[in-house]
């Protein structure tokens, strides 16, 4: 595989949910990483558009923000999961498995069709 | 609703854009040092290792404005950036400002007297004869404040109405009109209606034939109390008496008073003042004790009192500007004739 896919539209506010529930409160710089690497460094995410993502987010209520220290002394601001996220990130994942679900019916070879 | 909160507060973002930039210069500074300490722990060199951050995060700046995009309302921001400089740009050139604005103003203006002029004569044509040769009458008033308000129409007080009437060399006639309301009584429950105290050749200087009987005779305005008859509007005839073909000779009760209809206008004629009530009655002025009430009355015959509007006809031949500045003339004969009353006080015409 020579490219590397990029991030569809709207799952990256998924994955960044999704992440600060599995790892608690934490950067950007993080958050990007941590991405990064749970994907297989099969997905590229120009770490800028996080940014945006997470404002957006913040906006809306699902995340909270409040500035902090990293593990090496370096001044950084931590995003955590609201309540509200938490339901929207719950509502969300249902909806996607259905998604895929669907999908996966559609993409999985069947008796008749395949030759 | 996280929607309407996302809303207020990108509208808030637009507002206070500088602290919050200034927030957002941090993080992002945070997160490249963070990128960079860890490129430097996998072995790269310092500036190796800081391009490989910002081409990792791609550019700050561009970052910067997506970020920015999101944190206000774009459109809003640009709007209130045009403001801004529009208005700069303004107070720079007040010259141009002022030209600006005031051709507006002539503009708006402008257009607006037309259009009541439109309005008056295209909309609300007088079903007369000869509307050009028609104009209105009015005091003007050099020494009151009435006129540095602009108000030039003042009207005009009966005994100077009967002098210009009587002694013009210019108008083949003038008729006067007070407009006032009437209690019409007598159907199932007493109503107001629009009335105007008329001299008697009213509708001949208006150039009307009726729509059913006669106008006023030549001399129904001058017997005191003793001219009881009126003339209705169609409108009136037409809306509230069912168009009854022998209204004329009937009698009706306006201001408890029995008058005996004469006559009823053309269609189309909705009185002098086009903004009142099309469904009018017309009285003669020597009906004026039964009719008015107060100061009204009081005054009637008062110089200095302008109470009645006029409506005169040019004489053939005769232009309006010749015809002011003779009536101009005459009016400075009554000024020194009535000082006290007539202090400061000329005419002017409107078509």
């Amino acid at each position: 595989m020579a490219e590397k896919l990029e991030v569809w539209q709207g799952t990256l506010a998924l994955m960044v949910l999704k992440t600060l529930e599995a790892l608690g409160p934490l950067h950007g710089y993080g958050i990007a990483r941590r991405i990064e690497q749970t994907s297989g460094d099969l997905l590229a995410v120009n770490y800028g558009t996080l940014y945006p993502a997470l404002l957006k987010l913040e906006q809306e209520g699902h995340i909270s923000s409040e500035w902090g220290q990293s593990d090496n002394n370096r001044k950084a601001k931590y995003y955590k999961l609201t309540r509200t996220g938490r339901k929207f990130l719950d509502r969300e994942e249902r909806d996607w498995e259905q998604t895929t679900a669907i999908l996966a019916r559609f993409l999985a070879p069947t008796g008749e069709e395949s030759t | 609703m996280s929607r309407l909160q996302a809303f207020l507060m990108r509208l808030a973002g637009t507002f206070q854009k500088e602290k919050t930039e200034y927030a957002f210069s941090e993080e992002l500074e945070g997160h490249l040092q963070m990128h960079t300490d860890d490129n430097i722990r996998n072995g790269m060199t310092a500036d190796e290792a800081r391009r490989n951050a910002l081409i990792k995060l791609g550019g700050v700046e561009q970052t910067k404005e997506i970020y920015h995009d999101r944190e206000s309302l774009p459109a809003l921001d640009i709007f209130l950036q045009d403001l801004r400089y529009g208005l700069r740009m303004l107070r720079k050139n007040p010259g141009f400002t002022a030209v600006a604005v005031l051709s507006l103003a002539l503009g708006i203006g402008a257009n607006t007297t037309i259009f009541t002029v439109v309005n008056a004569i295209l909309l609300h044509a007088l079903p007369v004869r000869d509307l050009p040769r028609l104009v209105q009458m009015d005091t003007v008033d050099g020494k009151t404040l009435v006129t540095q308000a602009k108000a030039i129409k003042l009207g005009m007080s009966v005994p100077n109405f009967k002098d210009y009437r009587r002694e013009n060399q210019v108008l083949t006639d003038l008729a006067a009109i007070l407009p006032t309301p009437l209690t019409w009584s007598g159907g199932a429950e007493p109503r107001q209606v629009q009335g105007e105290l008329v001299s008697a050749n009213y509708f001949d200087v208006l150039g009307m034939r009726p729509a059913l009987g006669r106008f006023f005779m030549a001399d129904e305005d001058t017997k005191p109390s003793g001219n009881d008859v009126a003339v209705l509007s169609y409108y009136l005839w037409a809306n509230k008496l069912g168009a009854d073909p022998g209204i004329v000779g009937k009698s009706l009760i306006f201001d408890a008073r029995p008058y005996t209809v004469i006559g009823v206008a053309p269609r189309g004629f909705k009185g002098t003042l086009t903004f009142l009530s099309s469904e009018q009655v017309w009285i003669p002025t020597s009906m004026k004790d039964q009719i008015l009430g107060g100061k009204e009355k009081e005054f009637f015959d008062d110089r200095r009192a302008l109470t009645m509007l006029t409506v005169g006809r040019l004489k053939p031949g005769v232009e309006i500007t010749a015809a002011e500045a003779s009536l101009r003339t005459m009016a400075t004969h009554l000024e020194s004739e009535f000082p006290k009353d007539n202090s400061g006080r000329s005419v002017a015409l409107t078509p």
